[in-house]
């Protein structure tokens, strides 16, 4: 996020668009689209950066792109579709929403989202929950900064040399913050825990190491 | 075997034994609707490229591996039991029954496919992926499934009260939008976030659009083929969406770049 005329900002902002267009979609007139364009590519764009504020880290921001997004679509589906419109296929009625005057249709919609967000919370939580309690089925690495395509797949995307300098770059970056001086991670877990799970090198119980001495990439040469 | 004919204008005839009627099926339907099958399959890899160029090289590749995982898993659910769940005619207000077990002659759902790799993407860089695969399978029953019975079925209790939500608001997008949330918080914050100095760089931008291209391109049969037939309402549901994108591309880069 720093300004130019950024290629992933116009992909954020067109799966926004798609997103909050997808219950409106055979409803609305296609005047109301760009409507549906705008608000989305603008309140997901602000959600998104409320992470961190929140210091939730959601990485990808699914919940901005697509909760917020089918939030936006489904109330601007209340305001903007069209009987006529939901008539093109010559079969369907419907009454409309606030421009064919038929005002509760928001209140219906916002109705559906909020039921649909409050469930999915609740129950994905108790599925993560119960997936807790069953070792092999727990979700999270054990590695506080794993390396997913190695440990999980035994694959990867790129060569060692690209992958290492990247690595290299990242753990020194976080040997320098202040978190990590202070001996404890960003997440809690005490220093020493979090580099034997990090470096391979250290894993295996190289002794009286330095903090900055670890092999990240041993794994790959 | 099922009996099928073709009448003067070449429509396929299928007469029902169970309840006397026959009823008719337009070509051009069933090419439209396959189709669109086709194109949303391809959203599930095109998600899969967008978050693998969004992490950095290290994590990548799982996020396409999750994909195509997620497409298999999710296919077998919803044979086994995920349409009845959702689309049985004999459900009630919340969830449907399992009157259909297995799958024959209906052509499936395919945006089932797209709603969990939306919301798995929350182990991004810190989860497995076997659990992963296994929480698919789990989370598209017990919540997708009944979130599109009360959308959709007409016996779900929004449905009856008139929500419009034409190819999945509440169901595809808000469901696992949502999801997106508890599982980043179970997971935790990656150790550098939120600071100035680590701020995550995407590794590949090319993925990145390569990733929406094919979301776009998908999405025409997402929205256009949720009209289940090849008429002027799936034509101009492909026009709202193809506007709504550039609309919302073009607002979002604007805000970045002001």
């Amino acid at each position: 996020m720093r300004g130019g005329w950024s290629a992933v900002a116009f992909c954020s902002g067109a799966i926004s668009g798609l997103v909050a267009i997808t219950p409106g979609a055979g409803f609305v007139g296609t005047p109301a689209s760009v409507a549906f364009g705008v608000v989305a590519g603008t309140l997901c764009n602000f959600v998104s950066r409320l992470k961190f504020g929140f210091k939730c880290d959601d990485a990808l921001d699914i919940f901005a792109g697509h909760a917020i997004g089918g939030l936006v679509g489904n109330i601007l589906t209340g305001v903007f579709a069209q009987a006529s419109v939901a008539g093109f296929d010559g079969k369907t009625h419907i009454q409309g929403g606030w421009l064919d005057h038929h005002w509760v249709q928001v209140v219906i919609q916002l109705a559906n989202s909020v039921a649909g967000m409050s469930y999915s919370f609740v129950v994905t939580t108790l599925i993560l929950w119960l997936m807790h309690f069953i070792p092999f089925l727990r979700l999270g690495c054990e590695a506080n900064e794993p390396i997913v395509d190695a440990d999980e797949m035994g694959e990867s995307a790129y060569d060692s040399v690209k992958i290492l300098e990247e690595l290299e770059r990242n753990i020194d970056i976080l040997r320098n913050l202040e978190s990590w001086q202070n001996g404890v991670s960003e997440v809690g877990v005490p220093l020493h825990q979090y580099i034997s799970n990090d470096l391979p090198a250290q894993r295996e119980g190289v002794e009286g190491r330095q903090v900055g001495g670890g092999d990240a990439g041993a794994r790959y040469r | 075997m099922l009996n099928i004919t073709y009448d003067e204008s070449g429509q396929l005839n299928w007469f029902d034994a169970e309840t006397g009627k026959t009823v008719v099926y337009n070509g051009g339907d069933i090419a439209w609707t396959l189709t669109s099958t086709a194109l949303v399959w391809m959203m599930v890899p095109g998600l899969g490229f967008y978050y693998c160029g969004l992490l950095r090289s290290k994590n990548g590749l799982s996020m396409i591996y999750l994909s195509v995982g997620t497409i298999a898993v999710v296919s077998f659910q919803w044979f086994v039991g995920g349409f009845s769940l959702a689309f049985s005619d004999t459900a009630g207000p919340f969830i449907g029954n399992q009157r259909y077990f297995v799958l024959k002659g209906v052509l499936a759902q395919p945006s089932i496919g797209i709603t969990p790799m939306i919301a798995i993407g929350g182990v991004a860089e810190r989860g497995r992926l076997g659990p992963a695969l296994v929480f698919v399978f789990i989370w598209a029953t017990l919540v997708y499934d009944p979130i599109a019975c009360w959308t959709w079925n007409r016996n779900g209790w929004s449905y009856s009260l008139g929500v419009l939500d034409f190819a999945g608001g509440a169901p595809v997008h808000i469901s696992s939008g949502t999801a997106a949330l508890p599982i980043s918080i179970y997971l935790g914050k990656r150790p550098g976030f939120n600071t100035l100095e680590l701020d995550f760089e995407p590794h590949n931008r090319t993925y990145v659009i390569l990733g929406t291209v094919f979301l776009w391109f998908g999405w025409f049969g997402f929205n256009g083929g949720s009209a289940l037939s090849a008429n002027l309402r799936a034509a101009e549901a492909c026009i709202v969406t193809n506007f709504a994108a550039s609309v919302g591309g073009v607002t979002w880069m604007l805000w970045i770049t002001t």
